[in-house]
């Protein structure tokens, strides 16, 4: 009689390299072909590197109750060491797969939890490296131990987790029940990071050259060890994560230039597993070099608008990290009030006198400084050829640049050349950046002798006060700046009463307790939407946002680049000569 | 000590014969009733059912069917005539074969001539007939009544013989039990079923037999005899409502007896081409801790001959051996590649 067992135990038992050799002198030589050892060696680290193959495996194996039952290590080579060692002896020095065995188990629910290549000590907490910690535990609790965390990163910083140098950490985490048989199970060891990449498939007949390549904020400062995942498979961020820009890309590495009708990738870079409820953004300006048929290059920005109102409509879909160049207006209706402010001083703030009846001509001058346009007529009537001090209605300046050796200027003509140009900054031109939920304004400052950017702003709709602006202008159009710390708002204190003229040039923002007319702006820019971001599954080639980043995913951007240069011709001729009448006969109808 | 288990699958198969020997018994001269008798072989093993009590008992009832065909024209002389066993005797030798003296009402008695089949159906069965136009001998059998059902068939050309019929009762169910056995000797493990039952079995079946054969040991019974439904059911469930309801599991010395297991059977099924989910659930507790359940798909199981088991035939008898023992986990633990993610965003199109 023939017992069967439901046993089935697999094993991967590596054949021994061949090449001992036994020397008449007791001594053992290797005749490994040197093309073999290279390549041999060669494979097995760039493997290891990229966690194909690892060289020790710890497991553990836990309880439902959270209890340590068994823990197994290995180290390849592994000796099985006999008596109680019921492990399977290996030769190779690394593997691909390999089976650990637990015997004498109660049936019930366990939890196995498993390390591989655990000497790989980049990515590890300093004081909680698995070698010393997660290794040394045979008995007891193990819940401290499934929600540690990798390497914390620079909270403020852009920095990634390096490269392996010798071996990827792999980890691995599964249920198994085990009732009154034997068990056969199989653990994926996944990567606990996640490997982004974006590669530009040019398909046109001229190089494109990547100017600029950056994304909205999903670099996260730390992740698990182990993978923690949501019921709909998202993964589960430590508390308290920063989200970052990634490390900046570098426009003149040979990369950043993809030949004709060829793809390259452009930026690659390892990072943290992350998820968010906003579609993660890809910002990117290109080049098409057409120097080979004597032709200029056309240079273009992903998702670009034409210069015009930036509205809170935009501004409420822009991502963490997303950015633009905005002018800064309080747009009243009386020339004495409203307010351009651009820059910061010495002692103060840089402003332009910016009144006018009617929307259309706050656009036409946000027009002129975008077009450099070198001689603006702000009123055209001489209006500012004095200071008349108080409860006028011309008030005398017509701006100031925050410096206290500059005279406020009194003049009509504005020149804006090299408005929209020029470093550090563009003139003119203020930096609008939102970092995680709130945003900040380089470039201006409510304390211009010790700040140069004014942060923790909350922008939410402004409100159109009646009669204190053109009756065009909607509250849609404008915004209003809150302190997020303290619910006060960005009011324009102008100056325009001030009795003396140093007190008249000292236009400011500043926070105020108030909300009216004085707390409202306007913004005029050119923004940049970018691109989306769309997850393709596999499933079904369906395209979603891309929300998150999951372990082990090796996420690959595509961004496809085509010139349409072709024209076409359309002509029509009139033919006035005949017009025929419908019908050779006439109709009549008799109404009875 | 930690619950050690795992489970193993065997079937063993056996026919069980039911050979008998012929009685002669002396008759004064004159018309001669018909007699019938009975013989068992000898049981020496225990891989099938061995009460010869089951049907040789004094007051154990049977069907005869009689019919007398001569010059091709047939009669009905015993219709589902009810024949008791009024006489058992026992083997002087253990293991020698019993015989019994069956009697029957309004005795019938031999014509001259003339040829005589006989059929039997144990234990007696008001809804056995014989087809007239077939002459086949039909009954429904639910398993649910777990009997383990007889037939016999027997043929006299009476100018030849009129001495006593033998009827050679073959079993025509399928004789299946369960062997459960823990494979560690210590005292120190304890194993009790606290629950059975089988799943995704053929529970009734239709049985029928051509009795019109002068030869019967060369018309053996097969599973062609049988037809069912196909519909499946549960069957042989037991709970063991309290403590002491449990059965203990015994550790088998000789792996290879069965007399050292803990039967759960024997169970008389009908015969059947096995379902493929056809599987046994019980419940085990281990030293007294909480019961565990076990569900194990036994079709396929390989018999002795490394046979599959795919189906239960008439006649036979299957053991299933169910051994406990120690579990574990055998894990694979393997790298994968990277989980490649395509991303599409907006193209960029210079014109």
């Amino acid at each position: 009689m023939l017992l069967l067992g439901v046993i089935t135990v697999s094993s991967c038992h590596k054949e021994p390299v061949p090449g001992g050799e036994l020397s008449g002198y007791g001594s053992i030589e290797l005749s490994l072909g040197s093309s073999d050892a290279i390549r041999l060696a060669t494979k097995t680290d760039a493997d290891l590197l990229e966690g194909l193959r690892f060289n020790n495996v710890l497991v553990i194996l836990v309880d439902n109750s959270g209890k340590v039952i068994g823990n197994v290590y290995k180290t390849y080579p592994y000796t099985n060491g006999g008596g109680s060692d019921i492990q399977d002896s290996e030769v190779a020095t690394s593997v691909t797969e390999d089976v650990i065995h637990f015997e004498h188990l109660l049936p019930g629910d366990y939890h196995v939890y498993a390390y591989a290549n655990i000497n790989a000590t980049e990515w590890q907490k300093t004081g909680e490296e698995i070698t010393v910690q997660e290794k040394a535990v045979a008995t007891g609790d193990f819940s401290g131990y499934l929600n540690r965390e990798l390497l914390s990163l620079t909270s403020a910083g852009t920095d990634v987790p390096v490269n392996p140098s010798e071996a990827m950490l792999l980890t691995g985490h599964k249920t198994i029940p085990v009732g009154l048989s034997v068990v056969n199970d199989t653990l994926d060891l996944i990567r606990p990071l996640v490997r982004f990449k974006v590669t530009v498939r040019n398909h046109t007949r001229f190089p494109v050259n990547v100017d600029e390549l950056r994304f909205s904020h999903f670099n996260p400062d730390k992740a698990y060890l182990l993978d923690h995942r949501d019921a709909s498979g998202v993964p589960e961020i430590p508390a308290g994560v920063t989200y970052r820009a990634l490390p900046a890309f570098d426009p003149s590495a040979p990369e950043a230039t993809v030949a004709a009708e060829s793809e390259g990738v452009v930026y690659q870079t390892l990072l943290y597993e992350n998820a968010s409820t906003e579609t993660y953004k890809v910002f990117s300006t290109l080049t098409l070099d057409r120097s080979s048929e004597t032709l200029s290059d056309i240079t273009l920005s992903m998702g670009a608008r034409p210069f015009g109102l930036i509205d809170y409509e935009t501004i409420s879909t822009m991502a963490d990290g997303e950015k633009v160049d905005v002018l800064v207006i309080n747009p009243r209706s009386a020339t004495r009030s409203g307010r351009l402010y651009y820059g910061i001083g010495d002692t103060g703030i840089a402003w332009e006198s910016c009144g006018y009846d009617a929307y259309a001509k706050f656009f036409a001058r946000a027009q002129a400084i975008y077009n450099e346009v070198s001689s603006y007529n702000y009123s055209g009537t001489g209006l500012w050829n004095g200071f008349t001090g108080a409860a006028n209605n011309k008030s005398g300046l017509a701006g100031w640049t925050g410096n206290s050796a500059d005279a406020p200027y009194k003049g009509d003509i504005f020149d804006y050349t090299g408005a929209n140009h020029g470093t550090p900054r563009k003139k003119y031109f203020r930096t609008l950046t939102k970092t995680g939920e709130l945003f900040s304004i380089d470039g201006l400052s409510t304390n211009p002798l010790s700040e140069t950017s004014i942060t923790d702003i909350r922008i939410e709709q402004g409100t159109a006060t009646s009669g204190k602006f053109p009756s065009d202008i909607k509250s849609n159009q404008l915004v209003t700046f809150i302190q997020n710390s303290t619910g006060n708002h960005l009011k324009s204190d102008c100056k325009w009463n001030d009795s003396s003229e140093n007190g008249a040039k000292d236009s400011k923002v500043i926070w105020d307790s108030g909300n009216n007319q004085d707390h409202q702006f306007i913004l005029f820019g050119e923004y940049c939407a970018g691109g989306l971001l769309k997850r393709l599954l596999k499933e079904n080639n369906k395209e979603v946002p891309l929300t998150y980043m999951a372990r082990n995913e090796e996420i690959n951007v595509v961004i496809n680049v085509y010139y349409a240069d072709q024209s076409g011709e359309i002509t029509f001729t009139v033919d006035n000569t005949h017009w025929t009448e419908a019908g050779a006969t006439t109709s009549t109808h008799t109404f009875n | 000590m930690k619950l050690w288990h795992i489970i193993s699958l065997l079937v063993t198969s056996a026919l069980l014969t039911g050979c008998g020997k012929d009685v002669r018994i002396d008759v004064p001269e004159g018309p001669r009733p018909i007699k019938f008798t009975t013989g068992e072989t000898a049981i020496t093993r225990a891989f099938k059912p061995d009460d010869p009590t089951v049907l040789f008992t004094v007051g154990n009832k049977a069907s005869v069917f009689a019919t007398r065909v001569q010059d091709d024209i047939p009669a009905n002389i015993m219709t589902n005539r009810e024949l008791h066993c009024d006489e058992v005797t026992a083997p002087a030798t253990p293991g020698d074969p019993y015989t019994g003296v069956w009697n029957y009402d309004n005795v019938v008695y031999w014509q001259d001539t003339g040829h005589y089949y006989f059929t039997s159906v144990f234990p007696k069965n008001d809804n056995a007939t014989i087809d007239n136009s077939t002459y086949n001998l039909g009954f429904s059998y639910s398993a649910g009544t777990n009997t383990d059902i007889m037939v016999a068939r027997a043929y006299r050309d009476a100018s030849v013989s009129q001495d006593p019929v033998n009827l050679e009762f073959k079993h025509i169910t399928a004789a299946v039990r369960f062997l459960f056995g823990k494979s560690s000797s210590s005292d120190a493990d304890q194993y009790a079923l606290t629950s059975f039952q089988l799943e995704n079995i053929v529970a009734t079946g239709n049985f029928s037999l051509l009795t019109r054969i002068t030869n019967p040991a060369s018309d053996p019974i097969t599973s062609s005899t049988w037809s069912n439904s196909g519909y499946t059911t549960t069957l042989a469930g037991w709970t063991a409502q309290t403590i002491g309801d449990r059965i203990t599991i015994t550790h088998p010395s000789d792996p290879d007896n069965p007399d050292g297991y803990t039967p759960m059977g024997w169970y008389y099924m009908v015969p059947q081409t096995l379902n493929a989910s056809c599987r046994v659930r019980f419940s085990v507790v281990y030293n007294d801790g909480e019961p565990v359940e076990t569900v194990l798909n036994f079709y396929g199981a390989v018999d002795q001959t490394s046979e599959a088991g795919i189906a239960w035939e008439p006649n036979h008898v299957y053991n299933y051996f169910i051994t406990l023992t120690q579990s574990g986990l055998e894990l694979t633990v393997q790298a994968v590649p990277w989980d490649q993610v395509n991303v599409t965003t907006d193209d960029v199109i210079f014109m």
